[in-house]
């Protein structure tokens, strides 16, 4: 008996090692990449330096961890906005939400489940979200949830092509100081189109416009706040002494033809020569060519330096704090680990600097505000070490202003900014055929007022 | 409920009837066989001979190339069909703005009005093409230049180029197109973006089919041409071009069209596919000196995967399927040849892959548990035949047991095996004969005084005891005697007065002593006769 379980033993043995060397189960098998799709804002079509950076993600730790970024789209946050509604929606022929994409609280506010997201304090401990600007985190709370998370934050810069200003400059005696406030922009606006206009004398009304402003409705909104007055009562706009202070100094500029009012972001007409200034995101500094081309293909070198924003006479110095966040589509806790181990390195202050020195943004964490003045100084760039000087002056300087998270907010803003632009290039129009300015200021403000209030 | 009563006593019945040890035998032989085969299932899995997992995986990925393939040939045709038609349209633009403003192509030069008028005109029938082809760009190029004042003016070409701006995120729906190339007038006038890295003409140096297309090699223009992957300058977008001249009514080429379809955009159109072997990946590439160059070509979806698609992937041929490997990791594949007509005449081939890793953990798994049955049923079969060999010998033993006096009678098991018994029952009857023949000299006397008194019986009671030598109940002798009970009984009672016995058992005892005497006959004779 002993025997022949000795013997079913051996068969038995026979059997695992025959198993093993057939199977070949002692060779390593290699884990492939738990891969997560990106939807972001940094750089668009430009050589995105965020897509460097999750490169090297990839090719460090990620090959190490097995995460695998790859990024499936790179817009702006209006744009992602409407795409992660219909995705989140399940909009016929939708794309599928991403694992990462770029937002606003508003864009969270506005999806029908912002249950999805997910709960960045399930993932980051007290400790490590203590290092945060804490201002930046508290915008990214929704209904008590952190699912906007800050990687980098904005603010709006002046940007000027000193090239074109100091040409007019020698000829009209404009000085750079007199864009710090917004009467004096507007004033050098009128005189620009004149200029211009009177550079040709045989074609009337051809002055080319001098300053363009990204979001019109932050002009006001910032305008209002910082001349005292609030912009929002509710949902509904306060149209108060202030907006109309904003408003007056504004038209007289715009209804001269002095002020882009077409559609488009503000780097556009400077890229082609059409304007001169424009106020926009800092971030869009990724934007600005070093050149200039003209409709006849002329092309020309130009120094584009960075400015902080103009305030108002008598108005407190206050700037729109403007950047999106992160947001993580609730999967795997697998998943979603990836996706948080992504982010901290993200957010590690060398990262962070780097990454924000190179798409214009301020970093996110107050050990990368400190390491931020030594990478300043390593800028190469011109136009970049600019950006971070108005940068400086206007962290010591300005005030900033959150935008309110309104569920309405993203319709209010598209809807003031198309119908502003479309009132002011219609009044221009009607100036040039000889209406009276004054009379059109008041007619703009009217239906301005008429189609907010609506 | 009374069928499987009379099928348990028959069953139970059975295992009180005698086994032959040549059935025995036969299942033992049958576990035996069952086992070799068994093993043999194990030999021949393990050696890959038998439900071969990499067949599957094989067939799997070819089937999936076919699939690809007839997609991407589709695709292929249509976007052809969509550029040749734009050149034909466009074509027609042209002419017709040259017969309304009587100047020639060469007059397009150095005339920014006439130039953005011929944009306005392009721009109808590039953005129907885009919006109908699926591609993610469109594109016209003419041979003329707004200003051949400039140094560059030389490779600097007009023209407008819309890119769709919402691939991988909506684009299937609707394509919204931005402005590449082209003047900024168009896109103030069309409500459309200016792409982050606009221009407003192309540098034809960077269009390596510009050449070829407008015949400046000696080429004859008129052929579609595909590019190799090339990144838009300034761009983190890699495209393949699809170009057609503009020919003219002449025969000449006013300048060159097309389609781009950018890798994004292949990526959301090639999906990656998720099998049991892992994911399978599609991509398009020119196939030199065994090298499958990814970075010339497409790369779909390759999620799951560490490829990029800048690679180079040196390709080993195998039985089943091809090994590509690269710094980025190996991959088992297929591919197929695709018709895609490029200036240099290299071979593009579309080719599935999967990780390499995945698909081996795939055929070992699929082994694994192929053979792991195997082994259970060897060891279910070889536990058997132990068991059966097992019954086999031990009756054997119990009989040697029995016959060399080693064991009481009331300890036997099982069912006796016929051929053992019969063989015991002789060599007992041998030694029980050895035993009688020298019996003692009392034993003979009985037996005579029994004999005697045998034939004192009468002739019915001579019929009883013939009965009772055969081992028949008193009740199955009345029934054969046609005598009831009663009447048997009493015949047993003369019959045990006149033999002096007073049980039945002592009669079989002398029955028995007669019997291993071999003189049964003596008192049977005796009732018969």
């Amino acid at each position: 008996m002993r025997k022949l379980h000795g013997t079913i033993r051996k068969w038995f043995l026979f059997a695992a090692a025959m198993l093993l060397a057939l199977t070949g189960c002692g060779r390593k098998i290699e884990k492939e990449p738990i891969t997560l799709s990106v939807w972001h804002v940094y750089g668009q079509y430009t050589d995105s330096p965020l897509n460097t950076l999750i490169e090297e993600f990839n090719e460090t730790v990620g090959w190490k961890e097995g995460i695998k970024i790859q990024v499936t789209a790179v817009s702006n946050t209006s744009n992602i906005h409407d795409d992660v509604l219909r995705a989140a929606q399940g909009e016929p022929g939708a794309a599928t939400l991403p694992d990462l994409f770029i937002s606003y609280p508003k864009t969270v506010m506005a999806m029908p489940d912002p249950e999805i997201l997910v709960n960045y304090r399930d993932y980051f401990s007290d400790e490590e979200l203590s290092d945060f600007v804490p201002e930046f985190l508290e915008e990214g709370y929704v209904e008590d949830r952190l699912v906007v998370f800050p990687i980098a934050k904005s603010t709006e810069i002046m940007f000027v092509d000193k090239t074109l200003f100091d040409r007019f400059a020698a000829a009209a005696g404009v000085r750079l100081e007199d864009l710090t406030t917004w009467q004096g922009l507007f004033d050098v606006s009128r005189d620009y189109y004149e200029w211009t206009d009177a550079q040709t004398p045989d074609v009337e009304n051809d002055g080319k416009a001098f300053f363009v402003h990204d979001y019109w409705f932050n002009y006001f909104q910032v305008g209002v706040e910082s001349l005292g007055e609030n912009f929002f009562n509710g949902e509904d706009f306060v149209f108060g002494n202030a907006f109309e202070k904003a408003y007056d100094q504004l038209a007289n500029a715009a209804i001269t033809g002095g002020i882009w009012m077409k559609e488009g972001f503000a780097t556009e007409p400077l890229r082609t020569g059409d304007a001169v200034v424009s106020v926009g995101s800092s971030a869009s500094v990724l934007y600005y060519e070093d050149r200039v081309t003209y409709e006849d293909n002329r092309s020309e070198a130009i120094e584009m330096i960075a400015m902080p924003v103009p305030h108002f006479d008598g108005g407190e110095k206050m700037v729109m704090l403007r950047g999106a966040g992160f947001c993580t589509v609730k999967s795997t806790p697998e998943r979603e680990k990836a996706a948080m181990i992504f982010l901290k390195w993200l957010t590690d202050a060398e990262n962070n600097v780097r990454f924000v020195t190179e798409t214009g943004y301020m970093p996110v964490t107050k050990k990368a505000f400190e390491l931020l003045p030594d990478a300043m100084e390593k800028l190469e760039n011109p136009k970049y070490r600019s950006l971070y000087k108005a940068y400086v002056e206007t962290q010591e300087q300005y005030h900033f202003h959150t935008a309110p998270k309104l569920v309405t907010y993203l319709e209010k803003e598209s809807s003031f900014e198309t119908s502003i632009r479309a009132l002011f290039k219609d009044a221009l129009k009607q100036r040039q055929e000889g209406e009276d300015p004054e009379k059109l200021k008041a007619e703009v403000y009217d239906n301005l007022k008429d189609k907010a209030m609506r | 409920m009374r069928t499987f009563r009379d099928l348990y006593n028959k069953i139970m019945g059975s295992r009180c009837q005698n086994v032959s040890l040549r059935r025995r035998m036969i299942r033992y032989l049958l576990g035996m066989l069952l086992l070799a085969v068994g093993v043999l299932i194990l030999i021949l899995a393990g050696c890959g001979l038998i439900l071969n997992a990499e067949d599957r995986m094989a067939e799997a990925l070819q089937s999936q190339l076919e699939s690809v393939s007839a997609k991407l040939e589709d695709e292929v045709e249509d976007l052809e069909g969509y550029a040749l038609n734009l050149a034909r349209q466009l074509s027609r633009s042209m002419e017709y703005q040259m017969e309304h403003g009587d100047f020639s192509a060469a007059e397009f030069n150095d005339s920014a009005e006439k130039l953005l008028e011929l944009q306005r005109a392009f721009y109808g029938d590039l953005n129907a093409t885009l919006l109908m082809s699926g591609s993610s760009g469109a594109f016209a190029v003419t041979d003329a230049t707004v200003n051949t004042g400039l140094e560059e003016s030389s490779h600097s070409r007009s023209g407008l180029y819309l890119r769709a701006n919402n691939i991988g995120r909506s684009v299937r729906i609707v394509p919204d197109p931005v402005l590449f190339r082209g003047s900024a007038e168009i896109a103030r006038e069309k409500g459309l973006e200016l792409h982050s890295r606009w221009n407003l003409e192309f540098d034809v140096n960077l269009l390596p089919e510009w050449g070829k297309m407008m015949g400046q090699d000696g080429n004859v223009a008129g052929e579609i041409l595909w590019t190799e992957k090339m990144r838009l300058r300034d761009t983190w977008e890699d495209v393949l071009l699809l170009c057609t001249p503009i020919k003219g009514s002449m025969g000449n080429a006013y300048g060159i069209c097309g389609l781009e379809l950018s890798e994004l955009f292949f990526r959301e159109k090639y999906p990656a596919q998720e099998s049991d072997f892992g994911t399978m990946i599609t991509l398009i590439a020119t196939l030199e000196d065994e090298e499958l160059h990814v970075e010339r070509g497409m790369l779909g979806d390759a999620e799951g995967t560490w490829l990029e698609g800048m690679e180079t992937l040196s390709r080993k041929a195998g039985k089943k399927f091809q090994t590509f490997t690269s710094g980025r990791g190996d991959f088992l594949g297929v591919m197929k040849d695709i018709n895609l007509p490029v200036a240099d005449g290299k071979r593009w081939v579309a080719a599935i892959l999967v990780p390499q890793n995945s698909g081996i953990s795939y055929i070992r798994k699929s082994r694994w548990m192929l053979m792991a049955a195997a082994v259970f049923f060897s060891a279910l079969m070889l536990i058997m035949v132990a068991h059966a060999s097992k019954r086999f010998v031990r009756p054997i033993l119990q009989v040697l047991d029995d016959i060399k006096g080693k064991r009481q009678g009331d300890e036997a098991t099982g069912r006796p095996i016929a051929e053992l018994e019969e063989l015991k029952s002789f060599l007992t009857s041998r030694r029980e004969n050895q035993k009688l023949e020298q019996l003692p000299e009392n034993i003979e006397e009985m037996l005579r005084e029994f004999k005697r008194r045998v034939e004192t019986l009468t002739p019915t009671e001579r019929t009883l005891l013939n009965y009772y030598t055969e081992d028949l109940s008193l009740e199955e002798i009345a029934e054969k005697m046609f005598i009831s009970i009663g009447t048997a009984k009493k015949h047993n009672t003369n019959l045990n007065r006149k033999l002096d016995i007073s049980s039945r058992s002592q009669l079989m005892v002398y029955v028995e002593l007669f019997k291993r005497c071999d003189r049964l006959d003596d008192i049977k004779k005796q009732t018969t006769t």
